[in-house]
């Protein structure tokens, strides 16, 4: 009898846990790095809210807001509330950012005199397919050569072969492209051309976990959390 | 030919129709197939590219799909509709258009990521039909010129000129002639002979054969119908009755002359029976009445008063049928009205003549039974009166009272004889000796003797006009002039006038009162008209029927009236009676006028006293059926002397005189008895005796004509009841003769 009831009430317990659960799916437009760095943050949180379970993927990055926006997942990684919410007005940003993105120019040359996007005007440029905002800024400076490859591997393929002078990436995605393919001389210039806070976009049903969210990004903050981990992709 | 070819066309361009339906739908399948090969080749594909949100890709996998055959416009929309990769355009209305949904299953739900819609044309379909109507027409044009060109030339060679000839054959046929025998200009093999043309010509022989009799048997059957016709409207415009013919509705389609001339119609017909029919003699319409009359049965008439145009009516009958034809439907009816206008006035004259008959016959038989009374009564008086006269011979004068007695009897039946005589006055079987009589000297006595027996207040007036002589019994005459006058004294009670007016009076037709027989000629009237109390209906109708009066008990034997009757018509004379209450009566007696001199019937049998004459051996042969009678004629007559044999049987009188002939001397025979006449006892025994003197006696109720009793034989005739002198006397006389 005594077994049995050992048995029986952590089983409930934990089935109550179970049953009590809110399970949140998180999607991310972002490809690795960032993307790993987004799972890590995301994994912490979990781990931090009894309450609430996340699930996450990486998808396209329209798909990823598209479906978030529909309501079929519970919460996009991360974007820029003001750019988002007039295409997808059911997002609801999260208050407190914990990564910022930078879009960076990349060249094997040094000391090159680029902290805008209008400086790469006298360059040979490449810019990956698929960055929107980057191959929009480039076509309106109008470099001197303008590439618009396909992959970021591509692009940097073309720096390291000088067939392009500078070539325009996210600065972790760029650091993580040499890294794979072990490139030298590549390097970041900086300052990066554009910086920009990123936030959770959660669907406006879970409106209510945004306090929550809010909260536990900013002790991840305050306890060295955050940059432990973005250390880690750096 | 133009039957030909436009019947070519016509199927040609339903079958050009059709094929370009089939063509259309082939079409129009082809383009579904395709756009449902785009769906299973493509949709995945473009559903991967709309997931990643490939807008590069999703274009060039639009342009490739808007350069398919047919398909003109091609679009990827959004979750919300909203256009997210399109090419080609839409310009053309005649399209068809598919939609498919772009799903992924994602986690687990099939998450819609928006639509592809595909637009064809089917401008293409059209265009290849348009161009395929155009090769069919052409071709099939061509082909149905040629075709029907040769099966023209054909079917004239095998067919037309054929029928050309049959149709000309046929224009030429003349009913009325025997048709000749028809063929066909062909040379064909004998295999193929009995083909269609060959039963045609096969059939037209045999039917202008059957035609010519048909029209030879019809011209004789229109011949007959002509005749029956004919007939029929002869017999239908003889018919004397009025014939109608009504639709089912009563409105009248056909007369006959009859109807015509008694509706006085000449020209126009009365639209319905309603028209002639007397309104107020019915009560309901002409149709009610036709079902009235028809569902009684066939033999029942409707009588009615009818109204011709004219709105005179006349009395008629009509009898309805209905005319229903062979195959049952009721299709007229047929009303036959006869006037019967003269046959009710026959009906009522009938009913009258046979009141009169009825009337004429109860006098009749009134007469019989007083005759036949009278006879057997006469004799029975004749017996009394007989004996008693014996009697009072056989009482001596010390017998007064006896005797006293005795004439009482005899005077009783002398009342009781003059009973008799009336009564056979009134069965008009007594005696009269009718002669030659001046009217105006008659009617000077006969006022001569009313004068004293009436009273002074009565003015008794004579009015006398020359007139014709009358052959009458006088004595009789003045008995029915008295008999008349003391009535019409009685009617006045003491207070009037007597009338009486003689004149000579040709009579076409009137009925005699009392024997109400039609009475027509020249006649001698006198008139006696008083001013009395007049006489009831009721009254005047037995006024001469034996023993009717209205007098009182005693004071009148009811047979005065019917004394005249008698007189009157043994005299072929009659009488008429008018009478007015209060106002008076006229009796005015019709005598046939005479104008030469009537010899009288009877031999007057002349009366005198009992004459005794020598009897001895005189032998008598005594013959009547009344027992009592032959006892008392025998008992008399050996009284007298006589040597009497008396017989009740003819039959044994004839036998015994058969055997003693030469002893009998007389025979006094009765006239009527039973096994044999006194006539024809008489002839019977003249054969053996002629010289036989015979006395006939008679009853008065069958009396002998004068020139049969000569021719017979009969030496003397004496009436019944006959009085012991006269018989004694009439003896004596034919004995001495």
């Amino acid at each position: 009898m005594n077994i049995i009831k050992l048995l029986v009430i952590p089983l409930l317990l934990f089935c109550n846990t179970i049953l009590h659960a809110e399970h949140l799916y998180f999607s991310t437009g972002f490809t690795p790095p960032v993307s790993d760095y987004y799972r890590d943050v995301l994994n912490e949180i979990d781990r931090r809210l009894e309450d609430i379970t996340i699930g996450f993927e990486v998808l396209p990055a329209e798909r990823s807001l598209a479906l978030v926006n529909q309501g079929i997942n519970d919460g996009e990684c991360c974007r820029i509330p003001p750019v988002v919410r007039a295409k997808y007005s059911n997002l609801r940003e999260v208050g407190t950012s914990f990564f910022t993105a930078r879009f960076s120019a990349f060249s094997r040359k040094d000391d090159l005199p680029i902290s805008t996007f209008a400086d790469l005007k006298p360059y040979s440029v490449a810019v990956p397919k698929g960055w929107k905002i980057v191959v929009n800024k480039a076509t309106e400076v109008q470099p001197r050569e303008l590439f618009v490859v396909t992959t970021p591997e591509q692009l940097f393929r073309m720096l390291d072969e000088d067939r392009a002078e500078v070539g325009v990436l996210g600065y972790l995605s760029g650091l993580h492209v040499i890294r794979q393919l072990q490139l030298v001389g590549i390097k970041a210039i900086k300052p990066p051309l554009v910086s920009k806070d990123l936030y959770i976009m959660l669907h406006e049903k879970h409106q209510s976990l945004i306090p929550i969210f809010d909260g536990v990004i900013k002790d991840m903050i305050e306890d060295g959390t955050i940059d432990r981990i973005y250390n880690n992709y750096q | 030919m133009l039957y030909v070819l436009v019947f070519s066309s016509f199927v040609t361009l339903i079958l050009t129709a059709l094929q370009l339906r089939i063509d259309y739908n082939y079409g129009v399948e082809d383009i579904d197939k395709r756009l449902e090969l785009i769906q299973i080749t493509n949709i995945e594909s473009i559903t991967e590219s709309l997931w990643t949100v490939d807008e590069t890709l999703m274009k060039i996998q639009m342009e490739g799909l808007s350069r398919l055959p047919d398909v003109i416009f091609v679009e990827i929309t959004d979750e919300s509709g909203a256009t997210i990769v399109a090419a080609g355009n839409i310009d053309t209305p005649h399209t068809i258009e598919r939609s498919y949904a772009l799903n992924k299953v994602y986690r687990g739900i099939d998450t819609r990521l928006g639509r592809l819609h595909i637009v064809a044309t089917k401008l293409n379909v059209y265009q290849r039909l348009i161009d395929t109507v155009l090769i069919i027409l052409v071709s099939q044009a061509i082909k149905t010129f040629l075709v029907s060109m040769f099966i023209l030339f054909i079917f004239n060679m095998l067919v037309t000129r054929h029928l050309s000839k049959i149709a000309s054959f046929l224009e030429s046929i003349n009913i009325q002639k025997k048709p000749d025998h028809f063929e066909l200009d062909r040379r064909i093999p004998e295999m193929q002979k009995g083909d269609e043309l060959d039963r045609v010509v096969y059939s037209i022989n045999n039917m202008m054969d059957e035609n010519h009799r048909h029209y030879v048997d019809l011209r004789e059957n229109r011949h007959r119908l002509s005749e029956s016709e004919s007939r029929f409207s002869a017999i239908f415009n003889a018919i004397t009755d009025s014939i109608a013919v009504s639709d089912v509705h009563g409105n009248i389609m056909l007369v006959n002359p009859a109807f015509r001339k008694q509706f006085k119609y000449p020209e126009v017909t009365p639209k319905t029976l309603d028209t002639i029919l007397a309104k107020h003699s019915r009560q309901s319409s002409a149709m009610d009445i036709y079902q009235q009359v028809i569902n009684q049965s066939m033999g029942k008439v409707y009588e009615s008063s009818f109204m011709r145009s004219d709105h005179s009516e006349f009395s008629g009958e009509m009898t309805s049928s209905k005319v229903i034809q062979p195959d049952g439907k009721h299709i007229a009816y047929l009303s036959i009205i006869r006037d019967i206008t003269n046959r009710k006035q026959n009906e009522a004259e009938k009913t009258q003549l046979m009141e009169e008959l009825q009337q004429a016959q109860k006098m009749e038989a009134i007469g019989l039974l007083v005759g036949g009374i009278a006879h057997d009564f006469n004799n029975i008086l004749g017996s009394i009166m007989g004996y008693s006269e014996l009697a009072s011979e056989l009482v001596g004068s010390d017998q007064a009272l006896l005797k006293k007695y005795l004439a009482s009897v005899m005077s009783s039946s002398e009342r009781a004889s003059g009973l008799i005589k009336q009564l056979l006055a009134f069965s008009r079987r007594g005696s009269s000796e009718p002669v030659q009589l001046e009217v105006d000297e008659l009617l000077d006595e006969v006022t001569m003797m009313l004068k004293p027996l009436l009273p002074a207040t009565i003015d008794l007036k004579l009015i006398k006009s020359g007139t014709a002589s009358i052959c009458f019994d006088t004595t009789q005459i003045q008995q029915v002039l008295l008999n008349l006058c003391l009535n019409a004294r009685d009617a006045m009670q003491g207070r009037g006038s007597l009338t009486i007016t003689v004149e000579n009076k040709s009579i076409s037709q009137n009925i005699c009162f009392s024997c109400h027989k039609k009475i027509s000629g020249d006649f001698v009237s006198i008139r006696i008209s008083d001013t009395g109390s007049g006489i009831t209906e009721d009254v005047l109708k037995n006024i001469f029927n034996p023993f009717f009066t209205t007098k009182s008990q005693g004071e009148g034997t009811g047979m005065g009236l019917s004394v005249v009757h008698g007189i009157l018509h043994k005299h072929e004379s009659h009488i008429l009676v008018e009478s007015t209450i209060g106002a008076g009566t006229q009796f005015e007696l019709l005598i046939p006028a005479v104008e030469s001199t009537i010899k009288p019937e009877m031999v007057r049998v002349e009366k005198s006293q009992p004459e005794v004459v020598d009897v001895t051996n005189r032998h008598i042969l005594v013959v009547d059926d009344e027992s009592m009678l032959a006892e008392y004629l025998q008992d008399l007559l050996e009284g007298y002397d006589y040597k009497v044999t008396a017989c009740t049987d003819p039959l044994e009188a004839l036998k015994l005189f058969q055997a003693e002939h030469k002893s009998i001397d007389l025979l006094i025979t009765d006239q009527t008895m039973p096994q044999m006449t006194g006539i024809e006892l008489i002839r019977q025994l003249l054969i053996y005796k002629p010289e036989l003197p015979v006395i006939l006696c008679s009853g008065l109720s069958d009396v002998v004509a004068e020139h049969e009793m000569e021719k017979c034989g009969v030496t003397m005739y004496l009436q019944k009841p006959v009085k012991a002198p006269d018989l004694l006397k009439s003896i004596a006389k034919a004995l001495a003769e």
